[in-house]
């Protein structure tokens, strides 16, 4: 049976769409066939950081709408062949499809590929309800930020009432230096607030920009960063591997920075 | 830099480190996120809890500290109402409005120092909430000097 993934957070900006694309793309690599559905109507984007956007020509509102065919809609990625696209509508609204036409088109395309990733839209309303319609399993993103954080808490509480069973955390943009120095929260703090089970830590990284401005998700590097190993990592667990978490533990910077940690360890 | 090591150094005071600031802030507004009870229902739920404990009991309005927690997606509700006096005979229902909270004690109630603790727990349910607003931190009256225990007790 295909796994039915959605990829949401609540609040916007915390890495939802970057983790969908690279999440796809490792699992494609692996011979997977995968299917990443956009659901976030009106405000498009994952085609964008696969580099796709230029090859749309129908949507999943089209499909819905009877206007062409499932395969039309469909966008085949040039690097991995396993990889594909549902792109959201650009210029429609997210009310303009309802979760039950969202479940249909999941279930359809579930039948073709063993990954359906659905990246969900920002915020807890109808693009929200439609995104996680079909969905088997979630992964909620959130970055170790209050509102980050808040909004996390929100969307695990309506995915279990949405009957969402398997709920799985990333924690993204992990700046291990301020976790040392006491001014982030760490993974463990994130993670005893939300009690879901944790899938990944990925670090804060530039790459993550340079990647997005190329259209070619990190995990496609032949030498991945942090972040890009990260996802990878992220993609073998989902395949049921057993992988460790990177260690993100900040480098070695001198006597003075052991020092300071020494201190900051055994006082605060 | 090694000012900052020197404050670090000489403050051990656990409050200034941002990360549990914002590790206690989000535990206060998680719990009422998950409750989802609006601040007027837990404003009249305080009041007939009060008004029921009162019959029995003449309970220090001052120093009463109602809190939510979490933990382990588990939402409960902790009651500290600390006791004046117990009341030999139990107020009659109605009378309790008027009587509460004011200092008219009879002669042949006993002299109390002892906190009653109530624990109320609850399951999440989500599904109710969906559409509500989450509710502001500010409803519950705290002891202003308090914050921190209520959270962690």
């Amino acid at each position: 049976m295909s796994r039915i993934i959605v990829v949401t957070s609540g609040k916007g900006g915390v890495g939802k769409t970057t983790t969908t694309a690279n999440l796809g793309m490792a699992l494609a690599k692996r011979g997977k066939k995968v299917i990443l559905i956009d659901a976030d109507f009106g405000l498009r984007n994952l085609d964008l950081l696969l580099g796709l956007e230029n090859r749309i020509v129908y949507t999943a509102v089209e499909v819905l709408a009877g206007e062409c065919r499932l395969d039309q809609a469909i966008v085949r990625d040039k690097r991995q062949s396993t990889l594909a696209l549902m792109p959201a509508a650009q210029h429609r609204l997210k009310d303009a499809i309802q979760p039950r036409q969202m479940r249909q088109l999941v279930l359809a395309l579930a039948k073709k590929f063993d990954y359906v990733i659905v990246d969900c839209p920002a915020g807890i309303e109808q693009g929200f309800q439609n995104a996680i319609a079909a969905a088997r399993e979630a992964i909620v993103v959130t970055t170790p930020e209050i509102a980050a954080v808040r909004d996390a808490d929100r969307v695990v509480g309506l995915l279990e009432a949405g009957g969402v069973r398997s709920i799985r955390l990333i924690v993204n943009r992990l700046r291990s230096h301020m976790v040392a120095a006491n001014d982030m929260m760490s993974v463990e703090d994130v993670q005893e607030l939300l009690a879901i089970p944790l899938i990944g830590i990925v670090p804060d990284d530039e790459q993550v920009i340079v990647s997005t401005n190329r259209g070619e998700p990190l995990v496609l590097s032949e030498d991945p960063s942090l972040a890009g190993q990260a996802f990878d990592n992220i993609a073998s667990r989902l395949e049921g591997k057993d992988v460790e978490f990177l260690d993100l533990s900040p480098p070695d910077d001198g006597w003075l920075t052991r020092v300071k940690n020494f201190f900051t360890r055994r006082l605060f | 830099m090694f000012m900052q090591l020197i404050g670090r150094l000489f403050n051990r005071n656990r409050e200034t480190s941002s990360r549990s600031a914002v590790k206690q802030r989000l535990q206060l507004v998680i719990a009422h996120d998950r409750a989802a009870l609006s601040p007027a229902t837990i404003e009249s739920m305080q009041k007939e809890i009060l008004a029921v404990v009162s019959r029995y009991v003449e309970i220090d309005t001052d120093k009463l500290n109602f809190s939510l927690k979490s933990s382990d997606r588990m939402t409960s509700l902790t009651a500290d109402l600390p006791i004046r006096r117990i009341r030999k005979t139990p107020l009659e229902p109605e009378a309790t409005a008027t009587e509460m909270g004011e200092a008219t004690a009879a002669k042949d109630e006993v002299l109390f120092n002892e906190t009653i603790a109530f624990d109320f727990e609850l399951e999440d349910q989500p599904g109710d909430q969906a559409d509500e607003m989450p509710m502001s931190s500010e409803s519950v009256p705290e002891n202003p000097g308090d914050k921190g225990d209520s959270i962690g007790n």
